[in-house]
């Protein structure tokens, strides 16, 4: 079955994903701050017989039972978040074939439903969590207030509980001064850009993520035409310092681009950093339309799977950093 | 837990005194918070005059004027306004009515309003039209007792009836 991430026209796009997060917390449990061991085994009991009940389409790990290259390679592929990673806690997560929706049990709240799609689909996103959290609500009491809406442990969630964001590639926008200027303006629009892997994580191949920070005062809707008309914003001004450039300096520009193909595609080690580097010039160059080869999957596909987690788990292996260095170019010329 | 004065309301204040240089902490209803708030109140308008008057039981248990800090106390979870303003998160779902006045103020900072516009779960939204339609029967079988309209009114007690039954399942 393809997966989420197997678009085959993702190179050419500058939203390379769409992301929709609901908090919710189950009434009669108390919150992740004082919550006891127990009382989160119970939690993940309940859910699994919710589920169970439900619907035939999610597989439940319990992230005690995998080993932690199976659940980093989780987090690269943004089903879990850090928080869950990093913990130790009973917790676990639903996840469906296509791996469009992933529900999280005893993360910050009781209750994390996520979807992702690729592109710009911020709508179909949002219903695909939006008809989980539907079929959860039949059997589980969602701590909801009339007045502050779906209760959640940290206020600054609550209300919709919704983070809806868009994963952008902005190469030319980071190169410039643009960027801090333009993170500045769109806080003032309750909006935010954090890193590839979302808060406290280092933006990396140029990708960042733009998501709204309130949740409380506006509808889910309101708060998703808010963070689409921002993103086009950001958007108009990536594509203008494209165009910039190749009418000053198409030819040093292309060589650029190129020689980073070049490096990519025949070097023998490789960090993740470089190359996710070199992997957001060749897809710059794709999305600006320059003739390079083109590889077995979209870009981001391989940005994902040159990440240590995903790098081991397809390797087979546990891998030191030498050896995943050069597992990393090999993986790169074999896809293409 | 219940209040440790009158051991009948639960304990929603957290009161913190220092009594002959000991920390001492106490955990009362509002009432019981209220009175002696109030008590110490006077003491300190009248600088002792009214130390007499408090019975030795209390200055016992209460202390000396000028060292009472007024704290919340979730009655369901225990978290209190000093957990609450330490981790920044709240310990249960009955916090955000606990706290609500201190959580006011911040939801105005960081969100775009203190009410909540958006989706309503099901299961409340069954919830609350449920108690729009017995409010809306009661209303009416109130109505009809007032017109003296006996007939109407026993059939609007009947369908209230079998609506709060069918509810509760």
């Amino acid at each position: 079955m393809d997966k989420w991430f197997d678009d085959s026209q993702l190179d050419f796009s500058i939203f390379i994903t769409s992301r929709i997060r609901l908090a919710r917390n189950i009434t009669q449990y108390p919150f992740s701050v004082i919550l006891q061991p127990q009382q989160m085994q119970d939690i993940l009991n309940k859910t699994i017989d919710t589920v169970k009940l439900l619907s035939n389409d999610f597989m439940f790990v319990n992230a005690n039972d995998v080993s932690d290259i199976e659940l980093l390679s989780n987090f690269e592929l943004h089903n879990i978040s850090q928080y869950f990673l990093q913990n130790k806690n009973p917790r676990g997560f639903f996840i469906n074939k296509d791996e469009s929706v992933c529900v999280m049990i005893n993360e910050e709240d009781h209750i994390r439903i996520q979807s992702i799609c690729s592109g710009a689909n911020i709508f179909k996103t949002f219903s695909l969590a939006n008809d989980i959290d539907d079929i959860f609500s039949q059997k589980i009491d969602y701590a909801f207030d009339n007045e502050f809406g779906f209760l959640t442990s940290c206020p600054t969630n609550v209300g919709t509980g919704l983070r809806a964001s868009f994963m952008l590639h902005l190469p030319m926008l980071e190169k410039s001064a643009q960027l801090k200027n333009l993170v500045q303006i769109i806080s003032k629009f309750g909006m935010t850009v954090r890193g590839l892997h979302g808060e406290g994580t280092e933006p990396m191949g140029s990708i960042y993520q733009i998501s709204n920070q309130i949740t409380l005062g506006k509808s889910e809707e309101d708060i998703i035409k808010n963070l689409q008309n921002v993103a086009h914003q950001i958007i108009e001004q990536e594509l203008k310092l494209r165009e910039t450039i190749l009418q000053k300096n198409r030819l040093d520009f292309e060589d650029k681009i190129f020689r980073s193909f070049g490096t990519l595609t025949n070097c023998k080690k490789i960090n993740t950093h470089e190359a996710m580097n070199l992997l957001s010039d060749v897809r710059l160059g794709y999305g600006m339309g320059f003739d390079i080869p083109k590889f077995k999957c979209n870009v981001y596909k391989i940005m994902m799977n040159i990440q240590p987690g995903l790098l081991q788990k397809n390797f087979g292996r546990r891998l030191d950093e030498k050896e995943r260095d050069i597992a990393r170019a090999e993986y790169i010329k074999k896809m293409l | 837990m219940l209040c440790q004065n009158c051991n009948v309301n639960p304990a929603t204040v957290f009161v913190h005194r220092v009594i002959n240089g000991q920390e001492r902490e106490f955990h009362l209803c509002n009432q019981c918070a209220k009175q002696l708030e109030m008590q110490i109140s006077f003491e300190d308008l009248f600088h002792g005059f009214l130390d007499t008057f408090l019975s030795n039981d209390q200055k016992q248990l209460y202390g000396q004027p000028n060292d009472l800090i007024r704290k919340k106390v979730c009655p369901k979870c225990g978290f209190t306004s000093d957990d609450f303003k330490n981790v920044g998160k709240l310990g249960c779902d009955q916090c955000y009515k606990t706290f609500r006045e201190d959580l006011i103020p911040i939801l105005r900072n960081i969100q775009a309003g203190t009410r909540h516009t958006g989706k309503v779960p099901g299961k409340s939204l069954l919830e609350i039209s449920y108690q729009n339609r017995i409010a809306k029967l009661q209303n009416d079988l109130h109505k009809a007792i007032d017109n003296e309209e006996y007939e109407q009114a026993a059939k609007l007690r009947d369908e209230i009836k079998k609506i709060k039954e069918e509810h509760n399942g």
